[in-house]
């Protein structure tokens, strides 16, 4: 009982992660039909702002080094404020293009910003260590957790909490699920374009910074293309959760990260080695049976 | 009308392919004239892309779905090029997986390559009858998941393509002008697809999937047909690959090699053939200039060094600032223009 | 008078002799090396050592008078920016740049595009630190080495190291499935540990270099009885650190043994508190205690010329390259690669810097050289010795499929 509890809570946790890097990437696919292939860097930027700006092998510590009520913010705010420069500067222009065009051009923000970190960094993995608190585990009765995993799970809760309560009671709320519904239908009842992209440009980053934090207590490690796999999982498990609901995106995080969690749990080692090969075959799975995604938005069941 | 108009007319609907066609001879012309083995090889690695990037257009191009997984079938087409031509000796010791008849053969080259990319093909066509049946996203998403159950199934199924570890011992009979001679297949396989029933229905349902159904389109057929002809000639690329670098590995079929290929098409103009070709001779241009500026030039008795590392993030930066200018690609969906007579802008028109 | 026109003979002969010298040095073409190594992108890693200490080593060369009566060494550079493709076209570049020796990348499958060309070429190849056994004869091709170690190899030596040295009977293995290096290292460890009397297998489990989480993994592993006495991690950084990082975050303190690939302290910050930690390696820059002379004297001219100390033990494959082809060159006569491989293929116990060095007709990689073992204490490793396997792995078990 005690190994299924705590299988239970390993599966929770790591959905939670994906479920808040989905969510950052759902926010966006809503609004603009945008595959941001550069979530991902914007959580290594943030990463990689912990540490001081050098090719030395031995990583010094920059903002990782400050207390956590100003550590914690900074980060978050420098990813904001990358996700912002990334909307004003490469997809701004691109407003309209066709989703294929969009995509190459986060691919190319992408390419960007990760061999900007390898020019300044090299590509030799630093480490860095924050949170030295979360890497104690505290018993609960038989189950001995790790403080991170309970942290993962309370911070993705009430991030999502408390996204829902904006998404519902603030203008700007439902001003962006307008948006992300029927973007041009919005526009036309008065949305303002910019203000609603640029909000979920910075939310998508403070979504980023916290995934940025929370992953960094948990590897320790840092390098430049650490939040690929991350992304990935997360474009999957936003498709799966139903692409433009948030809810979905949130939804679909935690199936992936439940299913893979318990797939590594059960399968023997050989069969283990396979263990994506099922992961990426129960996604097309899902896919044939419900191709709009598990959660449906209206305007997603109007389309052909 | 006179038999020399008549001429003047087949010429001109088939002026993108004639174009495009000395376009690469032209390239390939200049590369020998050199006699640079370094720019050879250069080319003969932007043809193999070119192949890819046509393949991927023949799909996405027609279809307007994008796929992220077609890179499934070059790595299909690679492994099969070296079960099917490899030294049975090795296969027995090192891929004893295999069923014992692809253990026995040998075939030559040419042989290997039309049952590699055979093989990619017959793949393309039942995943694509599974995927195809979803629509837009939702089919892009379900290409990569293919992909990624590709990968870790070749990744890890040591018996049949020796795991993680790279096969040596491919016949490296590839060089730039066998990539020019396929190249030109895949042109005009691409080109006559194009010009087809199939290909102008698919880009009908492009256009409008409901007008297409209602004009009595079957999309779901048609899409299973470009993506099995655009498995294909990624395989053809997969096999071509495998016997210029005479080494495989699983490794080298990922994500990397899908987004240069993508934003190869995406860049010239994914809705037109010259768009793919045009989009693949620019992104390896630029590479190999700055790949140059990083080793060093000299100018005028000056040494002008860009940092090493800098290459790939000036690529990004001018990928952008194309996307940004030119949002439907550097062709915009367009056919190289028919360059002769007063009615030259006839030809400008977009592709049917 | 005298005086002058003795000074005016000594001139003259000292002027001859400047002369003579310029001609012969003129006369001797250099010998150009070839490094298809990665320069810029994450390969660099691994590549980076070995490729700042050859360039010490050809300077060593130089000044001592160069090699094959007085022709000095060069080297020439191209970036493979851990590419395949750029990898083959710089073992092309290199090839044409009129190299007879030239090194690739450290991994087998980065590399191999690069070896491949030499192959071709006919040219001696050397991997600075690949540890693949399919490098050499059975791989690419008869004039292909290593300076490393056989992964399968280092399994051995590992396991003969814990189960004498520390006494461990009862091993785990957790083993990182995206590399291949790290499935030969785990599979030559159990095939020794098995081998030995009265030691089991506690169990074995895999997960990804870029797994977010293994907890799954750490459960499984919690809920044995009983626990296992060590834990072998094949893996390499950063994903290896991350592993053992939430290993220890989850209060298993069993002690972990690695090798070569989590070479270096760099990432010891992510693992506060490391203890119980072992690690053998090729050779030693941890421990300034146990330094041997010539490792004093390297060590020394690394610092001064780059203003740092190495980063990982790797740094010695390099200038043992170098080293070895010297006294391949000059036991050869000749810069012919067939006849320096040939030279190469009788080497028997060569000391160079990185250890007894031996090559022979069917292997061209070390398959029994000491390794350096450290242990943690004070958050740094500190050397304890160098041992040798006793039983050396057979490189004709390549092909075994069990």
């Amino acid at each position: 009982m005690t190994i299924v509890l705590q299988i239970a809570i390993d599966a929770i946790s790591l959905g939670s992660l994906y479920a808040l890097t989905a969510l950052g990437i759902g926010l966006i696919f809503g609004i603009l039909r945008l595959i941001n292939f550069a979530h991902g860097d914007f959580i290594t930027i943030g990463a990689f702002a912990l540490i001081v700006p050098s090719a030395a092998v031995v990583a010094s510590p920059f903002i990782g080094a400050w207390p956590f009520w100003a550590l914690i913010p900074a980060i978050i705010l420098i990813v904001i404020v990358l996700a912002l420069a990334a909307e004003r500067i490469a997809f701004r222009p691109l407003r309209g293009a066709n989703p294929a065009t969009l995509l190459i051009a986060s691919f190319a923000v992408s390419y960007v910003l990760q061999h900007v970190i390898l020019l300044i960094y090299t590509g030799r993995p630093k480490s860095v260590d924050i949170g030295g608190g979360l890497t104690e585990h505290i018993a609960l009765g038989e189950l001995r957790v790790p403080v991170i995993q309970i942290v993962t799970i309370a911070v993705s809760v009430a991030l999502l909490v408390g996204l829902a309560v904006f998404m519902r009671r603030t203008t700007f709320g439902v001003q962006m699920r307008a948006a992300a519904e029927d973007f041009h239908m919005a526009r036309l009842l008065g949305v303002r374009a910019n203000t609603v992209i640029a909000l979920a440009f910075g939310i998508s980053g403070l979504l980023a910074g916290v995934v940025s934090l929370i992953y960094i207590s948990q590897t320790g490690m840092l390098s430049f293309r650490m939040s690929l796999q991350l992304v990935m999982v997360a474009f999957i498990a936003t498709v799966i959760g139903g692409m433009g609901s948030l809810v979905g995106a949130a939804v679909g995080g935690f199936v992936v990260g439940i299913a893979s969690v318990a797939l590594q749990a059960v399968l023997p080692e050989d069969a283990a080695l396979m263990r994506d090969a099922f992961i990426f075959g129960f996604v097309i799975l899902v896919l044939m049976i419900r191709p709009q995604g598990l959660i449906i938005t209206r305007a997603a069941r109007q389309r052909v | 009308m006179t038999s020399g108009s008549a001429v003047a007319m087949g010429l001109r609907k088939y002026w993108p392919l004639i174009g495009l066609t000395l376009l690469l001879v032209l390239i390939v012309a200049i590369a020998a004239l050199t006699g640079s083995t370094q720019l050879q090889r250069t080319v003969a690695e932007g043809l193999i892309k070119l192949i890819i990037v046509i393949g991927l257009y023949i799909f996405i191009g027609n279809s307007g779905v994008l796929s992220f997984g077609s890179i499934t079938y070059m790595m299909i087409g690679a492994y099969g090029t070296a079960w099917f031509t490899m030294m049975p000796n090795f296969k027995k010791l090192s891929l004893p997986g295999l069923p014992e008849f692809v253990i026995e053969m040998q075939v030559d080259p040419m042989v290997g390559m039309a049952l590699a990319a055979g093989l990619a093909a017959v793949v393309a066509l039942v995943t694509g009858a599974m995927v195809m049946r979803m629509n837009g996203i939702a089919a892009s998403i379900a290409t990569f998941a293919v992909l990624a159950m590709f990968y870790t199934i070749y990744n890890n199924w040591e018996r049949v393509t020796y795991g993680m570890s790279s096969i040596i011992g491919l016949k490296m009979y590839v060089n730039m002008y066998v990539c020019l001679g396929y190249a030109l297949v895949a042109l005009l396989l691409a080109f006559l697809y194009q010009i087809s029933r199939f290909g102008l229905a698919l880009r009908a349902a492009r256009e409008d999937e409901i007008a297409a159904r209602a004009f009595g389109v079957n999309v779901y057929a048609q899409r299973i047909i470009a993506f099995t002809l655009s498995g294909f000639l990624i395989g053809a690329a997969g096999v071509l690959h495998g016997h210029f670098l005479g080494i495989l590995t699983v490794a080298a079929f990922y994500i990397p090699i899908t987004f240069i290929t993508l934003a190869m098409l995406v860049i010239g103009g994914q809705n037109s053939l010259s768009g793919a070709v045009i989009g693949a001779i620019v992104i390896t241009t630029v590479i190999e200039v700055f790949r140059i500026l990083e080793k060093g030039v000299e100018i005028g008795g000056a040494m002008i060094q860009a940092p090493l590392g800098i290459q790939e993030i000036l690529l990004g930066i001018v990928m952008l600032l194309i996307l940004v200018f030119r949002p439907t690609g550097i062709m915009r969906g367009r056919e190289i223009p028919w360059p002769f007579g007063a009615r030259a802008a006839a030809a400008d028109v977009p592709a049917r | 008078m005298r005086r002058s026109l003795a000074l005016v003979a000594g001139l003259a002969v000292a002027a001859g002799a400047a002369f003579v010298t310029a001609v012969n040095a003129q006369d001797k073409p250099p010998i150009i090396i070839g490094q298809a190594l990665d320069f810029s992108n994450w390969m660099l890693t691994y590549d980076g050592q070995p490729q700042r200490s050859m360039e010490i080593a050809v300077e060593d060369v130089n000044a001592a008078g160069g090699v094959l009566g007085g022709r000095m060494l060069e080297l020439v550079k191209c970036d493979t920016k851990a590419d395949r493709e750029q990898g083959a076209k710089c073992g092309a570049e290199v090839v044409q740049a009129g190299a007879k020796m030239a090194a690739f990348s450290c991994d087998y499958d980065m590399g191999g595009p690069a070896a491949l060309q030499f192959a071709q070429a006919g040219i001696v190849g050397i991997s600075v630190c690949g540890s693949d056994p399919k490098i050499g004869v059975q791989g690419i091709g008869p004039y292909t080495f290593t300076m490393s170690t056989a992964a399968n190899a280092q399994g051995y030596v590992l396991a003969e190291w814990g189960y004498s040295r520390k006494g461990w009977r009862r091993a785990y293995t957790l083993l990182d499935n995206s590399i291949e290096y790290d499935k030969s290292l785990c599979h030559g460890f159990e095939e020794r540990w098995q081998e030995l009397e009265g030691a089991t297998l506690a169990g074995k489990d895999v997960f990804k270099q870029d797994d977010p989480s293994i907890a799954a993994q750490i459960t499984k592993l919690k809920a044995l009885d009983p626990q296992p006495e060590v834990l072998i991690l094949c893996s390499y950084i950063p994903g290896g650190a991350t592993a053992l990082r939430q290993i220890r975050a989850a209060g298993i303190e069993t002690p972990v043994l690695t090798s070569e690939s989590y070479a270096g302290q760099f990432w010891f910050d992510s693992v506060p508190g490391l203890k119980n930690y072992y690690h053998g390696t090729h050779g030693n820059v941890y421990g300034p205690e146990a330094y041997t002379e010539e490792e004093k004297v390297f060590l020394e001219k690394y610092r001064k010329k780059f203003g740092e100390e190495p980063a990982s033990d790797h740094v010695y494959l390099g200038y043992s390259m170098i080293q070895a082809y010297v006294k391949a060159l000059e036991m050869a006569g000749t810069d012919d690669p067939a006849k320096v491989v040939e030279a190469m293929e009788t080497f028997r116990d060569v000391p160079l810097l990185i250890g007894p060095t031996t090559w022979t007709k069917d292997t061209h990689i070390q398959v029994r050289r000491p390794f350096a073992f450290f242990e943690m204490a004070d958050g740094k490793l500190k050397f304890i010795e160098k041992f040798a396997a006793e039983k050396a792995w057979d490189i004709s078990k390549l092909k075994s499929w069990d």
